[in-house]
């Protein structure tokens, strides 16, 4: 019955959201406040329905009511609570109905708030919003629906593929959506603006908190994922160049290019055209992500069994939702071009700079991903192109990038210099080749990428401390508290996000150069001398599991003097009723370096196969991650109080922005 | 107009179809990798004693796609295959060959496919021309961009123009100082 | 200002070529005529690798020999790699039963214990003219095999013709082998 209700509601939001897409639209080019009105109701509603539909089918899996065809096939009576609901999005069906349901929230979400927006632009942004979610769930409906029922139901369900049986990836999916489908929002502002053809600063004051949420949980899932492969796949790896991660971060680069030229749109009102682009490129790169994840296309580790019927319904979707908006962008966007008042030198052109670099970066993951299937197509050759590739090209632009980031954030508005510019250059200068001096002195043989990121760690990380001290620095009139309450909170944001590069940076750079690994073949009571301790095998333990049975290694580590300062306990788990094994990484994470442990095969007789690694600084990897997300919270956070108090700072000058309205005339 | 339910229909048997032939095709992979003998990506016996010959063979393997897999080097995959590509390229190395001869030889065997660096042909001259390429088109856009807003505008003011606008600048941010004090 | 109006056309321009291939690559998985599954081989249309392997000894023959590839020169042969621990050599049996009729078929056992293969044998017919034992798979990395079966065509000077990867089936023993061989006169 519950699973009927689901169904029906699942229609019921299709229905509502066609009306969300087109009578506001209608309302809103003829301004009849009465279909312009439909909007908000209709997000909320579709919400709501859509919120039910995924409960009931949230419900089924918890109850494991078997003669639902998904539940059948992706769940078991005997997993665990949480996995029987994370797996309710551990499949495509279940996943796509996740998110339909962000989708759904966001529109909702931004119903209820937005008092302040224009009516007619509040109408068009939710009707885009409305628009896609029609299509999606006309592809959930139509292709997969997760409400069908079987003719008999089995007596327990096929069980959920175990390495996705983890509580990392229990929440990587939602995260990942909220970012993906959050994109939408920025995509439905820029093309109500190309509708309307007027984009003003206020536009992008509004659109800014929505790119900032979903920028920090793209972030937050994107680093999830990579931290789920560090510890589930089982050699220590976190980012392969795999068609999936790459997709995922296509559109977190263009996200992070819109975080920043909106900047420009609202402070100075330059870069409108572009912004718009960039707000469609963000999603529609998660659409082409979606796209490349369910057609099966493209081979991947991570993607769902997939299947290219599905795929034709995205690229249907796709070519609606991006191939539209994109004609519409290039009849409409010569109108936004601004007359230019600022020189390349200068905040604006820094900016500028970021941009290109990080769209030059999504494309060249984009070619490097799709590159294999053109060739294909064209020639019939199969090649790859994996990881050597996008070091050889991608890494050099992200180093430009990284560059720019330290100059860019102390240079004014419109033409360049500030009082600051001169002490950061110098003091980060020093800091790059201080930092390249300090690791030739420890070791050499080094590679060119490692050191010119290592100079880049010293340039990036000195550079912002710099700037950050002489803006905090006390001075006669005011104490270092009283500056510090007068900095913005962007400001601080944009600190901590790109301090978190730099700690990113560590992490990379640290785990690529003093790893250390050792493979044996060890019977209990052997010790494996790895970095400086020592590790005690002493034996294998039979271990139940809730629903596997797993042969767990002891291994003691010993510090220098002897001590025993943790056990590791890598597992080799057979899952009962998937009839699969996996292997459990062992991980003691600390601040200064993992200690990471992999059991293999073997025996009693000739000895196990134990895999050990220490893995120096990676987990800095993701703190970074952590602080950028903070600092883009922080930044989103921030906005209105720096708008309530002007700040006496060099970001919104008032005598030139005065100047510039004359210009502009 | 299309008829929603016969596209739901017509994918559905589409659907149908591929579902049975993916499903035979990703069933006998599996019991390929599976019913194989197994054991995780690197054994201590497969390793050389001598170190640096041994750093060699895993540099290598990082750049060998194991085929079986997706997208997984030889040394990360635990699938029977890329174990016996390590045991391939460790016996080379022993033999004494170079790293170029050993990527070819094995390139001879599987094609391009097994480079996870795509070597610089005919067919991949673009995938590696284009990174340069795009930082081009970026800067011809910009400068465009720049020489096309700036220049009429400043075509179109003669000397009284901008004489009046500076006047105008002048007494705007004298007024300002005047409402501030 | 119309230079710098075409680039407002670059991401659509570009957009296209991206759903083109997608279209493209869909269309063709869909109808048939690609399978990503497949990896072309490289040596067709080159000389089959030499080949020396000892023999699978069958009926308690004491004689231990050797099978060759150079020993089937002068006509066409069809090279299978199989495996007793692999489930679609099980299914593709009946087919190389039925091809072993047309043209002799040299098996290579690939990575198998020789008890297992003789059990396999008995249990699903032998169409082999003669087994070659690959026990550590030297031979099918020579090959470039990627997962058994694979099956290759050589013809009788030695050159490969084709390679199907994966068991064979009805259709492509009647779409491309048949055809292959008849191109070869046999």
């Amino acid at each position: 019955m519950i699973v009927e209700f689901g169904h029906f509601a699942l229609i019921t939001a299709f229905i509502l959201s066609f009306a969300q897409g087109v009578l506001p639209l209608a309302g809103a080019s003829r301004g009849n406040i009465a279909l312009m009105m439909v909007a908000p109701a209709a997000a909320i509603s579709v919400a709501l329905a859509v919120t039910l539909s995924f409960l009931a089918l949230v419900w089924s899996f918890v109850t494991s009511d078997f003669s639902l065809a998904l539940v059948a096939n992706h769940s078991h009576s005997t997993k665990p609570l949480i996995y029987k609901i994370s797996g309710t999005w551990g499949n495509h069906e279940g996943s796509l109905l996740l998110w339909i349901l962000i989708l759904a929230v966001y529109g909702g979400v931004m119903a209820f708030g937005s008092r302040a927006m224009p009516m007619a632009l509040k109408a068009r942004i939710l009707a885009v919003q409305g628009l896609v979610s029609t299509g999606f769930l006309a592809f959930s409906l139509f292709t997969s629906n997760p409400f069908l029922r079987l003719s008999s139901a089995p007596l327990d369900g096929k069980g959920l593929n175990p390495i996705l049986q983890d509580p990392g990836l229990a929440i990587h999916p939602p995260m990942l959506y909220l970012g993906y489908v959050g994109l939408s929002m920025a995509f439905a502002f820029a093309v109500a603006a190309l509708i309307t053809g007027d984009v003003d600063r206020m536009w992008a004051k509004w659109m800014r908190p929505w790119v900032m949420a979903a920028w920090c949980a793209l972030t937050c899932g994107i680093a999830l994922g990579s931290w789920w492969a560090y510890y589930e796949l089982g050699w220590g790896g976190w980012w392969f160049w795999d068609p999936v991660e790459n997709a995922s971060l296509m559109p977190w680069l263009a996200a992070t290019a819109l975080i920043h030229s909106s900047i420009v749109v609202e402070k100075r009102g330059q870069l409108k055209s572009w912004t718009v682009l960039l707000a469609i490129m963000a999603f529609s790169l998660s659409l082409v992500g979606t796209f490349i994840v369910r057609s099966g296309l493209l081979t991947s580790v991570h993607s769902f069994a997939s299947d290219p019927a599905r795929g034709v319904f995205v690229l249907v979707i796709l070519l609606f939702a991006v191939g539209i908006p994109l004609s519409l962008y290039a009849w409409r966007g010569p109108q936004l071009i601004t007359t230019a008042d600022f020189t390349l030198t200068s905040r604006e052109g820094a900016l500028i700079a970021n941009n290109m670099l990080l769209v030059v970066a999504t494309a060249i993951v984009l070619l490097g991903t799709f590159y294999p299937l053109a060739l294909e197509l064209i020639t019939g050759a199969r090649i790859t192109v994996g990881p050597p590739y996008f070091n050889a090209t991608f890494n050099p632009v992200m180093a430009l990038l990284v560059t720019v980031m330290t100059i860019g954030p102390v240079m004014a508005w419109r033409r360049g210099n500030t009082a600051r510019l001169k002490p950061v250059i110098i003091c980060a200068a020093c800091g790059a080749i201080l930092s390249c001096l300090a690791v030739l002195s420890i070791g050499s043989g080094f590679g060119i990428g490692p050191m010119v990121a290592l100079s880049l760690i010293g340039w990036l990380g000195i550079g912002i401390s710099a700037d950050i001290w002489l803006q905090l620095k006390p001075s006669k009139s005011s104490s270092l508290i009283s500056r510090a309450k007068r900095i913005p909170r962007d400001v601080i944001g944009m600190w901590v996000a790109h301090l978190g590069i730099v700690v990113f940076m560590i992490g990379a750079v640290g785990d690529n150069l003093l790893n250390s690994e050792q493979v044996v073949r060890a019977k209990p009571g052997d010790v494996i001398k790895i970095a400086n301790r020592s590790v005690t095998f002493s034996g294998v333990k039979q271990v139940q599991g809730p629903n596997y049975q797993a042969l767990a290694a002891q291994l003691e580590y010993r510090d220098e003097q002897g001590r025993l300062f943790a056990v590791l306990t890598p597992e080799k788990r057979i899952y009962n009723a998937e009839r699969q094994t996996t292997n459990e990484a062992a991980i003691r994470p600390t601040l200064l370096g993992d200690d990471y442990a992999v059991l293999g095969d073997g025996d009693a007789k000739i000895g196990y196969t134990l895999r050990l690694y220490y893995k120096p600084l990676i987990s800095w990897i993701w703190g970074g991650a952590v602080l950028m997300a903070l600092g883009g919270l922080i930044a989103a956070f921030g906005r209105q109080r720096v708008t309530k108090s002007q700040p006496t700072n060099a970001v919104t000058a008032g005598p030139l922005s005065s100047a510039s309205k004359v210009g502009t005339r | 107009m299309i008829n929603g339910s016969s596209l739901a229909r017509l994918l559905f048997r589409h659907l149908h179809f591929t579902h049975t032939t993916l499903f035979t095709i990703v069933i006998s992979i599996l019991i390929a990798c599976i019913t194989a003998p197994t054991a995780i990506a690197i054994t201590s016996e497969e390793m050389l004693s001598d170190p640096v010959l041994e750093q060699r063979a895993r540099d290598l393997s990082k750049q060998l796609r194991c085929l079986v897999c997706q997208n997984q080097s030889i040394d990360d995959s635990d699938a029977d295959l890329a174990r016996d590509l390590r045991i391939e390229v460790r016996s080379q190395i022993t033999k004494g060959e170079t790293d170029g001869i050993i990527l070819e030889k094995l390139r001879q065997k599987y094609g391009d496919y097994v480079l996870l660096n795509p070597p610089l042909d005919q067919g991949t001259l673009f995938l590696w021309v284009a990174p340069f390429g795009f930082i081009g088109v970026g800067i011809i856009i910009v400068m465009l961009a720049r020489k096309q807003r700036a220049n009429p505008r400043k075509a179109n003011l003669n000397a009284a123009d901008q004489t009046l606008i500076k006047k105008m600048v002048a007494n705007r941010n004298h007024d300002n100082e005047n409402k501030q004090t | 200002m119309s230079q710098l109006r075409i680039s407002f056309l670059l991401p659509l321009l570009a957009f296209s070529i991206l759903a083109l291939i997608g279209a493209v690559a869909l269309y063709s998985t869909l109808s048939g005529s690609r399978d990503p599954t497949q990896l072309p081989s490289v040596l067709v249309d080159k000389p089959a690798p030499p080949t020396n392997l000892s023999k699978l000894v069958q009926n308690n023959s004491p004689v231990q020999s050797s099978v060759t590839l150079a020993s089937f020169r002068g006509k066409p042969l069809l090279v299978n790699f199989f495996a007793s621990w692999c489930s679609p050599c099980r299914a593709e049996a009946p087919a190389l039963e039925m091809l072993s009729k047309r043209i002799s078929i040299l098996g290579i056992a690939y990575k198998d214990r020789n008890d297992d293969t003789l059990q396999f044998l008995k249990q699903f017919g032998n169409p082999f003219q003669a087994i070659g034992v690959d026990q550590d798979g030297r031979t099918g990395i020579e090959w470039g095999v990627y997962g058994v079966p694979e099956t290759y065509l050589v013809s009788a000077d030695g050159v490969v013709i084709l390679r199907h990867a994966g068991p064979l089936t009805r259709s492509i023993i009647d779409n491309t082998i048949i055809p292959a061989l008849e191109t070869l006169g046999s």
